[in-house]
């Protein structure tokens, strides 16, 4: 072995996850199930494509560990450096004893990672295990393989051993170990007298590797990556527990509730050394909760190349990017926001910032909150609790604007003095003039009062906007402190912000640009305009308020509690159904559909119909469907609740496909000969579209013609009812399962769950109104006045469908299997 | 969140350099192969579970159970033996057929030092009619362990004549003789006990026992020619016996002993950590602290009294309340005597042979209870067992008391039984011997 290697850095750079000890449920704490002195071994050696890799694990019992401890002068304390050193040199002596050899070939094993926990035996006296997962690379040609594995660490000590045996991504042949794990990582001591500890130390495994095999390997990996990094319906809780992803590991799964099984191990009654051998609760958490995927890929070993870090830290943008665009967050507000006061690119940039730095405070602050109180709060019991308190400043700066805008009080914009007590929607009109407002904040800057009233405005709302931190920021600052990278974990929380900085402050440009195009054009006196303040602050209000009622929600208060009561209910089911509804109208997918309807409106009266509309056909969906199966038990088979999924990806995509089509037209008239004003090109887009439904491209007159004929039926015609109703009832479909079991779990009665759903719907109908209300102002006015923005948006949002509607299929089709033999379906 | 790990996990792997595998010739041990009773245990599993009505198979894995025990050392083999035996007890048809299980029963019983629950089951044993020899031998070992040296030496005289009736000798001796030769030791006549020995060892190599078994008796064998001061024989013994079963942790300390004796203290210290890691018995951890501190080194043997001490403290935990090894342990380091006092005395409630009355007057002795060491030394030289140790207790007692013609004679017989006795020990008893000798010139 060459073991000349490293002394100091990468072993430094090698850390150790500490994991405070476990709950011994009640005041007597048990000896070590296998005997004072026992040394539990248990391997599990996974066999995939090229690789096999082997969690080793070494349970000492308590005097063992007091053995080991004496020697090495460890302690249980969490950041003990000798500990360090001390599992440097067990690694060693450990790997020694571990043999490994494929085909005559020994393999070398590569520490991935490893481990040291304490957990309470007899008495509180410590007992210790240790974690490795070693890697050794296979190289190996399709065909037969054999491998075998031995343990020869403590020879003759007593103890349980184990070896389990997997295959991943491979076939196997036969195996002189089980594939069942059966202490379940050591963390269960079950035994009794036809099942007593295994004394297995050794295993051999015949095996075949195929190219076909590896090919599904290959895919599981990638669907693995994609279900877990990019769909924003399923977000999947943070996954702790170390599940191997091979599927013949059932035990895996009900790790936690290992020592349920203690129950019914045995211990001689009434005998004279009876407590020693109780079996004890084992820890039965100790082990897994610090193996994530995650705590494995950061104790890696090896340096960090530069451009690890790099690509770490683009990964970390993009994730932070990508969170910015999740519904619910800083974006839509700080959207709603610019929208409703007239902010300034200046505005735009600061909000940004200031989102993102709140956003980072607040990671960094609940990561501090949660390493030193880790004991006393749970960071889950946390968020719903940030999540109410920023939904509730949201709704009251929303309210405060929009209260302002009201009353036309202050009059920080009203610039001719006999204006100033003119009646409200007089100075509201006044005021609703940016382009003048805008000439004067670049001419003479922001009074004083407006100056720190916007500052005032602008942090309150980025702090509360950004409150809620990301979970996953959260878990990766945590473990990199665990894990003492605290350098590393800062830099790539760093990059995280600094993605989510750009879209934020994009999005802010964008709303602040698209908005001074459209001034500097509408007349003042268009009432759209002068409803817009108000309707944004409405928006951001109800989104607020969406929010708080989501995150009162998720503390499991709200409807279980109220629903109790028989007084309670209709208000519960109103206000909750409400803003649950308004909430589920910002789904990603819903807000990417409307948007390609609305983003070629005519005008705000017409994309707010269109949300109406489609919030009807949701609702209706959703209704039907959902009464189906809370009053008559309907149950929807994970195929065709699947399949109602994808039918919402395939029209995500005609959507899109529709739009792109539409753009492709208007390239192709535009290039025509035909000279025409921007009157002209609209119609002529309006038309496009037309063709695009009745088919294929049509000529020119064909399409002018058409073109005039809708107009004629437009602003309430049949298509423009009909088309988001039925998307509406397509989005209603995917949507209605999850929504009527989720009802049916809080609320019991038939009754009222089906009222339920009425006011959901009818708050996703609000609430989709409003959003396509609040979407379609920039891009309507951006449309009208400058087709070529309108171009580009049209395409971005065509694409935007496709992409997500493709993305979605894949996800449906193939990761949650619609396409494959085992659907997994999760209604959520 | 699990984007994150996932999509950081893939650039991870995908950056961390290619390692490539030495090809070398490292050799492809294969050792960790389960022992035989290991295989006979998972055999009689399966059989179980293919015959679950059958008592014989679940007498069969009890009594695997308490060979696993015996080996590892580990009580959760004693309970999960007792679990399976009282499954055959109530399988078992009340007659003749439940001499086997009632046997292993007082066989576990005998382990976990339940001696009268021992000595009850195997009178059970001999009560079913069954005329199972090895019934009266383990009701002959009850005797013994509670110090009855007489009904145990009926016992085995019993099973002598039995076995000489329905046995084959090789078993007679194999059963009888080992456990005759301790009788005789004790009695005071090693020469006898190391002939007797030879003898059960010349019968067990012709039946297939259990190598632990075997190794056992060559331990035993070792025992006595160390007692009788034999190093050489008792270093062939003991290798013998490690040769038998390499994880004989006994035997292993056993030789770690005649190591220290020869002076050889760094091969004394290996063996005695050998032994320490199959089975961390806490005699075997105090003597390595004390080739530790004949070795100079203080802090390696003061680790090694702490084990002990830490053992000792799980074993309370566990209401392991009597406990004479610790009780002497402590007499010996000179700590927590009180504790040592109750330890014995709690012991002598269980068993009352020459060693735990030699245990009270040693830990009373300590405590500076002079006169009241004396009675308990008497009991334990009844026999006139020719056991260093016990002579050296003797001849301190004596001296304390002031009979130091008494204190000299003893001395001397433990010295010259086995000068090596104890690595300490042995030293305190020659400067004893030494301080006698110039108070009495100086009269």
């Amino acid at each position: 072995m060459h073991k000349h290697k490293d002394k100091g850095h990468p072993r430094r750079l090698r850390t150790i996850l500490f994991l405070c000890v476990l709950i011994l449920s009640g005041a007597t704490s048990f000896a070590h199930p296998m005997g004072n002195f026992s040394v539990n071994h248990y391997s599990k050696v996974t066999i995939k494509q090229g690789s096999v890799e082997v969690l080793y694990l070494i349970d000492m019992a308590e005097i063992p560990t007091f053995q080991e401890t004496r020697q090495f002068a460890i302690s249980r304390a969490v950041d003990d450096p000798r500990a360090s050193r001390y599992l440097d040199r067990k690694e060693e002596l450990l790997k020694q004893g571990l043999s490994l050899v494929s085909d005559g070939q020994p393999v070398r094993l590569e520490t991935q990672s490893r481990q040291l926990t304490f957990a309470d035996g007899a008495g509180g006296l410590p007992t210790m295990k240790l974690g490795f997962v070693f890697r050794g690379r296979l190289e190996l040609a399709t065909g037969s393989h054999k491998l075998s594995y031995s343990d020869n660490n403590f020879p003759g000590r007593s103890g349980w051993k184990e070896v389990v045996v997997l295959g991943d991504g491979v076939v196997m042949v036969d195996s002189s170990a089980p594939n069942i794990d059966r202490s379940q990582e050591l963390t269960d001591y079950s035994s009794d007298a036809l099942n007593s500890p295994p004394q297995q130390l050794s295993a051999l495994a015949n095996f075949r590797t195929s190219g076909k095999q590896a090919a599904v390997a290959q895919r599981k990996d990638l669907e693995q990556l994609a279900s877990a990094s990019l769909s924003p319906r399923r977000r999947s809780r943070p996954r702790l527990l170390a599940v191997h992803p091979t599927a013949d590991s059932p035990a895996a799964d009900s790790v936690a509730d290992a020592s349920s099984h203690l129950i019914n191990a045995q211990s001689g009654p009434g005998l004279v050394v009876p407590s020693s051998v109780v079996p004890r609760s084992a820890p039965a958490h100790a082990q897994n909760t610090p193996r994530s995927r995650f705590t494995e890929v950061i104790s890696t070993q090896g340096k960090l190349g530069l451009w690890v870090l790099l690509s770490a830290a683009f990964i970390a943008a993009g994730l932070g990017a990508l969170h910015a665009l999740e519904p619910g967050h800083g974006k839509t507000i700080v959207a709603a926001y610019l929208v409703g006061s007239r902010g300034t690119a200046r505005h735009a940039v600061l909000l940004g910032i200031v989102v993102t730095a709140a956003h980072t405070a607040g990671v960094f602050l609940l990561g501090a909150v949660t390493l030193y109180a880790s004991s006393y709060i749970v960071p889950e019991q946390l968020y719903p609790w940030l999540g109410a308190i920023s939904g509730l400043s949201v709704a009251g700066i929303g309210m405060f604007i929009f209260l302002r805008r009201w009353t036309g009080e202050n009059g920080e914009h009203s610039h001719a003095a006999g204006e100033r007590h003119a009646h409200w929607f007089l100075s509201l009109f006044q005021r609703a003039t940016p382009a003048e407002s805008a000439n004067n904040d670049a001419t003479r800057g922001p009074t004083p009062s407006e100056r720190a009233l916007s500052l005032r405005e602008l942090c309150i709302l980025g702090i509360t906007g950004g409150m809620v931190p990301c979970p996953a920021a959260l878990v990766v600052l945590l473990s990199a402190f665990s894990l003492h990278r605290i350098g590393f974990g800062l830099f790539l929380i760093t990059a995280f912000s600094f993605g989510l900085a750009v879209v934020l402050v994009t999005v802010g440009l964008g709303m602040v640009y698209t908005k001074r195009f459209m001034s500097m054009r509408v007349s003042s006196g268009s009432p759209v305009l002068r409803y817009l303040p108000l309707l944004s602050s409405g928006f951001m209000v109800a989104l607020g308020a969406a929010i708080t009622a989501s995150a009162i929600g998720s503390m499991h208060l709200g409807p279980h509690l109220l629903s109790r009561n028989k007084l309670v209910p209709f208000a519960t089911v109103v206000i909750l159904g409400l803003f649950l509804g308004m909430r589920h109208s910002t789904d990603a997918d819903h807000v990417v559909a409307v948007s390609t309807i609305v983003s070629r409106q005519g005008s705000v009266r017409s994309s707010a119909t269109i949300g109406l509309l489609w919030g009807l056909g949701h609702t209706l969906t959703i209704f039907f469907v959902g009464s189906a199966i809370i009053i008559f038990g309907v149950v929807i088979p994970p195929r065709l609740g699947l399949s109602m999924e994808f039918c919402v990806a395939l029209m995500l995509i005609l959507l899109g496909v529709l739009n792109l089509t539409g753009v492709m037209s208007w390239v192709t008239d535009h290039f025509a000969p035909v000279k025409r004003g921007i009157a002209a090109s609209s119609e002529l887009r309006d038309s496009s579209r037309f063709t695009e439904l009745t088919g294929r491209k049509k000529t020119k007159v064909f399409a002018r013609a058409r073109g005039l004929i809708k107009q004629t039926v437009d602003r309430m015609g049949l298509y423009q009812t009909v088309r988001p109703l039925v998307v509406g009832l397509v989005h209603g479909l995917a949507g209605s399962a999850a929504v009527a079991l989720l009802v049916l779990s809080t609320i019991r009665s038939p009754l009222w769950s089906t009222a339920y759903l009425l006011v959901f719907g009818f708050g996703t109908m609000l609430g989709m109104m409003l959003m396509t209300a609040a979407i379609s102002v920039p891009v309507i006015y951006a449309g009208n006045k400058f087709f070529k923005l309108n171009r580009h948006l049209t395409i971005f949002s065509g694409l935007a469908s496709v992409a997500f509607g493709m993305f979605l299929v894949y996800q449906i089709g193939f990761v949650n299997g619609l396409f494959t033999a085992h659907v997994n379906w999760i209604p959520q | 969140m699990a984007k994150w790990l996932l999509v950081l996990q893939i650039f991870w792997a995908a950056s961390a350099s290619p390692q490539t595998v030495p090809t070398g010739s490292a050799e492809s041990k294969l050792l960790g192969a389960p022992s035989e009773t290991d295989r006979r245990i998972r055999t009689l599993q399966d059989h179980i579970k293919q015959a679950p009505g059958d008592f014989a198979g679940y007498d069969g894995l009890g009594f695997a159970f308490f060979q696993k025990a015996r080996e590892t050392g580990d009580i959760a083999y004693y309970d999960l033996a007792e679990q399976t035996l009282n499954q055959a007890l109530a399988l078992t048809p009340q007659d003749f057929r439940a001499a086997d299980p009632l046997l292993h029963m007082a066989l576990v019983d005998m382990g976990e030092h339940r001696f009268s629950d021992a000595l009850r089951y195997a009178q059970e044993a001999i009560g079913t009619g069954a005329g199972n020899l090895s019934a009266y031998a383990i009701e002959g070992d009850a005797y013994t362990d509670m110090g009855d040296y007489e009904e145990a030496a009926a016992a085995y005289h019993a099973a002598q004549s039995l076995g000489r009736a329905t046995s084959s000798p090789l078993a007679v001796a194999y059963t009888n003789d080992s456990r005759m030769a301790y009788l005789r030791f004790l009695h005071g006549d090693s020469a006898e006990a190391i002939r007797m020995m030879k003898s059960a060892i010349a019968a067990a190599l012709q039946i297939n026992i259990p190598r632990e078994n075997l190794a056992w008796l060559y331990f035993e064998l070792g025992e006595r020619y160390f007692q009788t001061g034999d190093l050489g024989n008792a270093d062939l013994s003991y290798r013998s016996g490690i040769g038998t079963d390499a994880n004989h942790y006994r035997s292993i300390a056993g030789l770690a002993k005649v190591r220290a004796a020869q002076g050889r203290l760094e091969e004394s210290i290996q063996l005695y950590q050998r032994s320490i890691a199959i089975i961390p018995f806490p005699a075997y951890v105090a003597e390595l602290g004390d080739v530790y501190k004949q070795a100079g080194r203080t802090k390696e043997a003061q680790q090694q009294y702490d084990l002990v001490e830490y053992i000792g403290h799980l074993g309370k935990l566990n209401q392991v309340l009597a406990n004479r090894e610790l009780a002497l342990f402590y007499a010996d380091r000179g700590i927590k005597l009180p504790k040592a006092l109750e330890l014995a005395r709690k012991e002598l409630e269980v068993r009352h042979d020459i060693y735990t009355w030699d245990t009270l007057a040693w830990v009373l002795y300590r405590n500076g209870m002079y006169q009241e060491a004396a009675e308990p030394i008497e009991k334990a030289l009844a026999l006139d067992t020719k056991d260093s140790l016990l002579l050296f207790h003797a001849g301190m007692i004596y001296h304390s008391l002031g009979k130091d013609s008494d204190a000299r004679d003893f001395l001397s017989r433990a010295l010259k039984t086995n000068p090596h006795f104890q690595v300490l020990q042995a030293q305190v008893a020659s400067r004893t011997l030494e301080q006698i000798a110039q108070s009495h010139k100086g009269m």
